[in-house]
């Protein structure tokens, strides 16, 4: 029993550091997180995948054994104190008990025996006419043997669905877990599992149109591949919205084929569908593939012109300048719900579509970037986004162009030909020279218009960043927010002044330049990459299905049920042992005692001594 | 006994409307929990007879509520009687309002031993109770107004089993002291109950955590109406074991040792409202575990929820085998149901903060 409780804690221990380490994810994780000491210590001990540590397992299997070993023990000894009853008392010893009451009454026993049986009392046969011997609440006791037959029955189910016969055949060298990335036909047959297997939980992902008999079954760090007894085919995967774009359903319509027969069917979140004991869950999906059709923007001037189809986990390269840059297309999403705050309320609301990639530059970086195919609202203006950032572990740094009258990037475009326009910027500085009175010589003048365009230039070459570098180095610190001002007010005069055309198309509102100002400064932090616009795309799903085969289900359930009225068996049924004595004609005694003696109980008594005194 | 019957009649009625009038938006299982409800709901009407007021309660304001609501969402910021008393936002913020009156008068009537305070403070507990039940009622109603779709029973996140665990608890603390006679724990039992009521308006007012969201696809299930109210019965019914087991040990001191109820009374409603617990607790993991066959595809995955579930279960498993098979009474026991309600919390809260898994319902 003491050994028994001490494994059980070492099982509630190991189930907790199981839910503290994340289980079953890949072993990279845990070096990084671990370090290279503790990483194969932590190892050695399947802490990362504690559940199905075969230490844990024997465990589990000794702690079924030993409770096997408690009920077979302790059942016939309670099946027989069941059947027997207690013995006479004499009236002496049964005086002591705490429920014992002396009443008198007009019922004869045989009356009192009635309303004994009408309480589920048993009342024993005796020769003896004046002594009555019943008890009640036997289930009680029957639930101790529910409630550790019940543990005994979930356990083999649990047993029956886990992969002790896998693990068996794996430590006898039969079987091997497949850590290489290898194409499901080419995996070697000692890491193939045929369809007799009788449990598992392997799952299946699956793009549109595609079909497969076999399925993924992950182990440790590694897989194996499970041979399904039928051909799984993804028709289409869908998803359906609420009105405020969050996801309601999702969906796969999906062909199952055996033997020459097709069997059409939908599954979704919470409507799995069985078929030969196996069964087939909406797991997950990602994308499938999707196509793209793209066009380029180049902020920099820096590359060709381009137009670019693609597909999603496709490379796409190009050359410029003898350098080799690299798009690799991670995802596409088709729905983006956001936040967006409107009327001073925040909405959810879909957002469009939205293009995950990486772009590779010819030394080998990647920076990943995620842009939106729609300009996002903001303070009642729009803006095309873009997300950048240079490792997977830092949040995403947003590039905001805003979108012109026609919420095109047209407007965007047009503004960064006309600053980068050395005849314009001359034209427009002479104008604002011309403007400033306080420049009476041409000296001045000529000074006035030099230092203005270097400004401009230094904006142009490296943004607001740039302009700041230059005033810390050539500024008096107590000048330097003034200088700062007045630099930025003039390049704001000359990026609107150059960009009259937009205004007078009505192409954008004035407040456009600030934000494009800003835009443009910002560009100098998006990398290499241009901007990308999405023209058209077609979505192309894949979904993710999880097959499980648990023909230990039904025991557990058994088991549950057993467990449910076994524990209703121990706490609520009263078990009740009673001895009456006729004393004389008219006086009676009794006593009752019970193995769980509590308020409810004395007052039962008292309730049911009542009851012996009235005739009815 | 005209009372009696009009509880019948309500519970009748509301049964029979339902089904005659949303039948067909339901699936055959909750058609069954819906058929199920009703002689459950007469059998607590007959079990404890203060319910049956308390639903009447219910379903007089709640019909109130629907009725001037004339399924028109917009009411609620319109309608004087909507936006100040019977909109679920603010009948759960009265709920919050009561809870906290309740504790004070039942301190006040522990340190004064005044019985009119106590009576006070088991009063607004009931205002508390039919403030918030008919909130949920209501704010059920309201997520249909959303859109069809959008409907649901408003036990999915942690705002609304907030506001549950505050009712369950509040309920089952006053049947117990109804059924052993004294108002001497309401100064404890209401303390865990407003720790609640404290964060449903931390998460009201910082997180804007009241606003009704659509249910993820993962919580579209009939399962969700049974799995998750005998699981908050479990939590509050080891909440209050625990409280009780706060006033247990605290017997002795002398600041407290005159305004507790006797020992034998104490111990005997720890250990009552831990084995109602259990079972409860019992039934909810259970039904969890066939819930998640169908959703998750496997009736039992390690996930941390599940895997705190059994540790949860296998600790009152040991207290009341250590009482009932043992024979064991007395400090270790309430020691242990507090440390339960450590665990617990862990289990309800602590693993949606920390850990991360598949019960992601319900994160901050």
């Amino acid at each position: 029993m003491r050994f028994a409780i001490t494994m059980l804690s070492v099982v509630a221990i190991a189930s907790i550091i199981g839910t503290v380490v994340k289980q079953s994810e890949p072993y990279n994780n845990y070096l990084i997180q671990f370090g290279q000491f503790w990483f194969p210590i932590f190892e050695a001990f399947d802490v990362y995948n504690i559940y199905q540590a075969f230490w844990f397992l024997i465990i589990l299997l000794f702690l079924v054994v030993s409770t096997s070993l408690c009920v077979s023990r302790n059942s016939p000894k309670i099946i027989k104190d069941i059947r027997r009853f207690q013995g006479a008392l004499s009236y002496d010893s049964f005086k002591k008990f705490k429920n014992y009451y002396e009443f008198s009454s007009s019922h004869s026993l045989n009356s009192i025996s009635e309303i004994l049986n009408k309480e589920g009392f048993r009342i024993k046969a005796s020769n003896d006419k004046d002594i009555l011997v019943a008890k009640k609440g036997d289930l009680q006791k029957l639930g101790y043997i529910f409630t550790h037959l019940a543990i005994i029955v979930i356990s083999i189910g649990g047993i029956l669905d886990g992969n002790l016969y896998f693990k068996l055949q794996e430590s006898f060298g039969f079987k091997k877990i497949e850590s290489r990335n290898l194409k499901f036909s080419e995996v070697p047959g000692e890491s193939q599992l045929d369809i007799n297997n009788f449990s598992y939980r392997a799952t299946l992902l699956l793009n549109e149109q595609e079909k497969n008999d076999k399925a993924l079954l992950r182990v440790k760090d590694g897989y194996l591949v499970q041979h399904l007894p039928f051909e799984i085919k993804l028709d289409k995967f869908h998803i359906e919205h609420y009105s405020t774009g969050q996801p309601k359903a999702f969906l796969s319509d999906i062909k199952i084929r055996k033997d020459g027969q097709e069997f059409t069917e939908t599954i979704s979140v919470n409507k799995p569908f069985t078929m030969d004991g196996i069964t087939i869950y909406q797991s997950d999906f990602q994308d499938g593939g999707s196509k793209l059709d793209l066009t380029l923007l180049d902020l920099f001037n820096r590359y060709q012109p381009m137009s670019l189809s693609s597909e999603v986990y496709k490379q796409n390269s190009f050359n410029s300048d003898q350098q080799e840059y690299v798009f690799e297309f991670d995802d596409f999403r088709e729905f983006n719900i956001f936040q967006i705050e409107k009327d001073g309320k925040l909405k959810t609301q879909n957002i469009g579509p939205s293009v995950v990639y990486k772009f590779r530059n010819s030394s080998g970086q990647a920076v990943e970037y995620q842009t939106y195919q729609n300009p996002i609202p903001e303070n009642e203006k729009f803006f095309f986004m873009s997300g950048v950032r240079e490792d997977l572990q830092s949040e995403l740094k947003f590039l905001r162009i805003p979108a012109d009258n026609d919420l095109s990037l047209q407007g965007y475009q047009t503004f960064l030909k006309n600053i980068r326009s050395e005849e314009l910027l001359l034209k427009n500085i002479n104008k604002l020279a011309d403007q400033a009175s306080s420049l009476n010589s041409v000296e001045a003048k000529d000074n006035f218009k030099k230092n203005t365009q270097d400004i401009f230039n230094v904006y142009l070459k490296s943004g607001y960043s740039g302009l700041a570098n230059m005033i810390e180095d050539s500024v008096a610190v107590e000048n330097q927010e003034s200088v700062a001002d007045s630099y930025i007010k003039i390049i704001y005069f000359l990026a609107e002044s150059m960009n009259q055309e937009l205004i007078t198309n009505n192409l954008v509102e004035n407040d456009f330049f600030q934000d494009a100002l800003n835009a443009y400064s910002d560009s100098f932090f998006y990398g290499d990459s241009p901007f990308l616009i999405l023209n058209e795309y077609q979505k192309i799903y894949a979904s993710g299905m999880q097959l499980t085969k648990d023909p230990g289900k039904i025991w557990v359930y058994i088991g549950s049920l057993f467990l449910v009225i076994g524990i209703f068996c121990m706490i609520y049924v009263q078990e009740i042992r009673l001895w009456l004595i006729k004393k004389s004609p008219r006086k009676f005694a009794v006593a009752m005692t019970s193995n769980r003696e509590h308020i409810d109980f004395d007052n039962y008594c008292k309730q049911l001594t009542e009851k012996f005194k009235v005739k009815e | 006994m005209i009372l009696n019957i009009l509880f019948i009649l309500c519970i009748l009625f509301s049964g029979i409307y339902s089904f005659i009038n949303f039948r067909e938006f339901m699936d055959v299982y909750e058609i069954a929990i819906l058929v199920f409800s009703v002689p459950v709901f007469i059998w607590l009407g007959y079990f404890w007879s203060s319910f049956r007021k308390l639903f009447l309660a219910i379903f007089v304001l709640t019909i109130l509520s629907v009725f001037i609501f004339q399924n028109d969402l917009q009411m609620q910021e319109t309608n004087f009687f909507l936006k100040y008393f019977l909109s679920s936002q603010s009948l759960i913020m009265w709920m919050t309002f009561f809870f906290p009156l309740s504790l004070a008068s039942y301190v006040y009537s522990s340190i004064k031993s005044n019985q009119f305070s106590a009576n006070l403070g088991s009063n607004f507990s009931w205002i508390a109770l039919t403030a918030g039940f008919t909130g949920l009622m209501v704010r059920w109603y309201e997520s249909y107004l959303i859109s069809l779709d959008v409907g649901h029973i408003p036990i999915s996140n942690l705002y609304e089993v907030f506001v549950l665990f505050c009712l369950i608890t509040g309920a089952m603390y006053l049947y117990y002291e109804q059924k052993s006679q004294t108002k001497k724990l309401g100064s404890f039992v209401l303390i865990i109950i407003n720790a609640a009521v404290a964060f449903i308006l931390w998460y009201t007012f910082a997180k804007n955590a009241d606003a009704i969201q659509p249910l993820v696809p993962a919580l579209q299930s009939y399962w969700m109406k049974i799995h998750v109210p005998s699981n908050f019965i479990g939590y509050g019914a080891f909440s209050i074991s625990a409280m009780i087991a706060v006033a247990y040990l605290l017997r002795n001191q002398s600041l407290v040792k005159n305004i507790l109820p006797s020992e034998y009374v104490m111990e005997d409603l720890m250990y009552k409202s831990i084995a109602i617990g259990f079972i409860f607790f019992t039934i909810a993991t259970i039904l969890g575990a066939i819930w998640a066959a169908e959703a998750w595809g496997g009736y039992w995955s390690w996930d941390p929820k599940e895997t705190w579930a059994l540790i949860v279960w296998l600790n009152y498993a040991a207290w009341l085998h250590l009482r009932l098979v043992k024979g064991l009474r007395g400090d270790v026991l309430a020691w242990w149901s507090v440390i339960g309600l450590l665990i617990t919390t862990f289990a309800f809260i602590g693993v949606n903060l920390f850990l991360s898994g598949l019960h992601s319902y319900g994160e901050l």
